[in-house]
């Protein structure tokens, strides 16, 4: 008896700390348990790249998008029919399967109250939305852009949608020449996107403020600009840009001759750094409808923005160069360095006011901008010529320094010798 | 003119014993040997400390200590008060400098065995100003309110917390807070110009003091030595004429740094930005920064930290009383011990200073 009862003990503690385990075993476990064991890739790889998915996070299985019945042991019955289950759900389906949770207001609010409920009416009023509801199955659809089985939120960074990732998410399809055969649609704005100055923001130097695809295109509601709204939607970054056009004569003609406002002149997806070369010379944009007989004012309009610009642009320079040389010769430059930055601010300026196609405005900040840029070059110059200044006193305090200890050891020495000889 | 002659000598000595003083320096001297030079090495690290007090009592006739204005005044320090920027490069080089020389004069007095019997107060009142001249750096490597002085002094700081009983309640008092803010600039500041010059100035009155009564400690070889063969420097005025020249060529020295090697000043603190890559501490304290890397994060349940920081608190104490340890030359063996220590203590340093500024 003595033996029985820590047995019986061990026995009944063991089932009281295995109970709630056993209740705790949610949904997925069903399915996973069965679907990690088995050899077929295709079926065992969801199971370990749902580990990091933001539904199992939430406790969300499998069977809130596939259906059966995960707590039977029967796979046949777990798989049926009657259980709901529907296997791999069809392309044009999925967008549906989404919005039973991500519409429902109620529902997600439970999970996260500030995620929006609109993606499936936004992704209906999309080229993608539009093909998929009429079947077509290649189009992109939910699990396209954010994966099936490892959907994370768009802020975590592994995320195919999060900003760094996503212009190669939608390259995956839109820079395929072989997928997108069927479409009419070029196959080059990766391309073109990964050499402009937006691309290069984003990618190169992980500027995660400049813009992706989503921020021109919209994300759920994928569609391209239309030709009215190009400057709206650049706008939204670059506002002044914006307001000075609209306000422009350019604004009108663009309006009448069916011309997008900052596409004509940057192009889309290959949007250049800007340079004062689009207004003049061999790749002027502006020569590209104004030409020297019909309307030579707006050739001399842009040359002079040019001009104006450019002698801002080659002062700002020269002073660069002087508080560079400057600073590596260690002297203080930070007080000059503000004059110059507030200087390159007008060149900014200058260029925005380019939007305006009015020369006098463009010269008006441009003056502005020479003037800071030769006080700044008056402040470098001070700076120079100082440590020129400093380099003599320099020679000056050690000389007479030197002298000083020469002379103090060569008296300690005639005393020491004196001594000596004593 | 003798000074028999001048009635100005007379008058002075009527009303302050001048003759005794005369008396006194006269026959003041300072052995000759082979390593004599190291006499200097004390000498200038006090001139250096002179330097410190004229430039920071100029510093202070425009710098501000509080958070919103500290890093403003030293930049107008540096831009727009006529030689500013001498002065706060001058202020900064011959801080560095001294804390060299005090390392060097203490080196000097461990190999020379001149910590020994009658010896014991003057060494430990030197390790007392060592002490005094890192808190002097410290606590001013953190007045411009820059960036790196921000991030620097909390790395700093954090180890202090970190000793075992006293590092939290010290840790509040350096502070002045949980973390660094404006309060330990202030804090800092007062620390930099009243306490440690307050007590500084004390110690090495005393140090002197000590010094004058006692002589300069001559090599224990001389012990055995005839008087004969003995030479000595009068130290006044031979001696003083040998040191003012040597402390010219120092100035001549931070005159050189100051103007061609300026220190920068940096970006303005901001405790909500992360600490910019590569924070390092001043070179003196590098090479205790660079061994708290090596050692793990946890030996044998002791964190890895904690342990660093007593054994170079275990380290600096055996280091201090070595006039208890080796008091006399009696123990030759041990003597040559002690001063094997010192060289791996030495070489041991100046490896992981060197590995400080050369690994990533």
């Amino acid at each position: 008896m003595k033996i029985l009862f820590p047995i019986i003990l061990y026995l009944v503690v063991s089932l009281l700390l295995l109970a709630p385990c056993a209740l705790c075993q949610d949904e997925v476990s069903g399915c996973v348990n069965c679907h990690s064991e088995l050899d077929d890739g295709d079926i065992e790889a969801p199971t370990e790249l749902f580990k990091n998915d933001i539904h199992n996070q939430a406790a969300l299985g499998c069977v809130g998008c596939h259906g059966g019945d995960p707590t039977s042991d029967d796979e046949d019955l777990a798989m049926s029919e009657a259980t709901g289950f529907i296997g791999v759900p069809d392309p044009t389906d999925i967008p549906k399967i989404c919005s039973k949770c991500h519409s429902d207001p109620v529902f997600m609010k439970s999970f996260d109250p500030g995620l929006a409920i609109d993606q499936y009416a936004k992704y209906m009023t999309s080229i993608h939305g539009i093909r998929n509801s009429a079947g077509d199955t290649k189009v992109a659809q939910c699990a396209s852009c954010h994966r099936a089985h490892d959907i994370r939120k768009a802020n975590d960074p592994k995320s195919s949608t999060y900003a760094f990732n996503l212009p190669g998410t939608c390259a995956a399809c839109h820079a395929n020449n072989v997928y997108m055969a069927g479409y009419d649609i070029a196959t080059d704005q990766h391309t073109d996107y990964e050499r402009s100055v937006h691309g290069i923001a984003l990618l190169e130097k992980r500027d995660i403020g400049a813009p992706a695809c989503n921020d021109c295109h919209g994300n759920h509601g994928a569609v391209p600009p239309e030709v009215g709204s190009i400057d709206k939607v650049c706008g939204l970054c670059h506002a002044n840009n914006m307001t000075n056009f609209d306000q422009s004569t350019h604004n009108e003609y663009f309006d009448a001759l069916e011309m997008p406002a900052c596409e004509t002149c940057h192009s889309n997806h290959y949007v250049d750094s800007p340079s004062t070369d689009i207004l003049d010379g061999e790749t002027s944009v502006c020569a590209q409808c104004h030409n020297s007989d019909e309307s030579p004012e707006g050739l001399e309009a842009a040359d002079g923005m040019r001009k104006s610009i450019d002698s801002l642009n080659t002062s700002l320079t020269v002073v660069k160069e002087k508080l560079d040389e400057s600073d590596r010769k260690g002297l203080f430059v930070t007080n000059a360095l503000f004059t110059w930055q507030e200087a390159r601010q007008k060149e900014f300026a200058a260029k925005t006011a380019v939007h305006t196609f009015d020369l006098g405005k463009v010269t008006g900040v441009t003056a502005e901008g020479l003037e800071l840029a030769s006080q700044a070059d008056v402040a470098a110059d001070d700076l120079l010529a100082g440590y020129v200044f400093r380099r003599a006193g320099l020679a000056v305090s050690v000389f007479f320094l030197g002298l000083l200890a020469l002379l103090l050891w060569l008296k300690a020495r005639q005393i020491d010798a004196r001594q000596q000889s004593l | 003119m003798t000074r028999t002659d001048s009635k100005l000598y007379d008058q002075l000595n009527v009303r302050f014993k001048l003759d005794a003083l005369v008396a006194f320096l006269s026959s003041k001297k300072v052995p000759r040997h082979s390593h004599s030079i190291f006499y200097y090495t004390g000498g200038v690290a006090m001139f250096l400390f002179v330097v410190q007090v004229c430039s920071g009592i100029l510093l202070l006739m425009y710098y501000k200590g509080s958070a919103d204005s500290a890093f403003e005044s030293v930049r107008y320090i540096m831009s727009e008060v006529p030689f500013g920027w001498l002065i706060r490069d001058i202020h900064s080089w011959s801080a560095n400098l001294m804390i060299l020389f005090v390392f060097i004069h203490m080196f000097a007095v461990f190999f020379t065995k001149a910590y020994r019997f009658p010896r014991e107060l003057t060494w430990f009142s030197g390790i007392l100003l060592l002490f005094l001249s890192l808190g002097f750096g410290f606590s001013g490597y953190l007045l411009p309110w820059n960036e790196l002085a921000f991030f620097a002094t909390k790395v700093g700081t954090d180890i202090v917390g970190a000793v075992p009983l006293i590092g939290e309640p010290l840790l509040e008092f350096l502070r002045g807070s949980e973390d660094v803010t404006a309060t330990t600039l202030s804090r800092f500041f007062g620390i930099h110009v009243a306490i440690l010059p307050g007590l500084f100035v004390l110690i090495l009155s005393m140090h002197l003091l000590f010094v004058q009564r006692q002589g300069m400690s001559e090599p224990p070889r001389w012990k055995d030595l005839p008087e004969s063969e003995k030479s000595y420097t009068p130290f006044f005025p031979d001696f003083l004429l040998r040191d003012f020249a040597l402390w010219s060529a120092v100035l001549a020295v931070v005159a050189v740094l100051a103007v061609l090697s300026p220190w920068e000043l940096g970006l303005k603190a901001d405790p909500f930005t992360s600490a910019p890559a590569g924070i390092k501490p001043e070179w003196y304290f590098m090479f205790m920064f660079q061994t708290l890397k090596y050692i793990p994060a946890h030996v044998m349940s002791i964190e890895g930290e904690i342990l660093g920081i007593l054994m170079f608190g275990l380290g600096g104490l055996l280091w201090a009383l070595v006039p208890v340890f080796d008091r006399d030359g009696s123990r030759k063996r041990w003597s040559r011990f002690v001063r094997l220590v010192g060289l791996i203590v030495v070489l041991y340093i100046i490896a992981l200073t060197i590995l400080g500024y050369t690994s990533t």
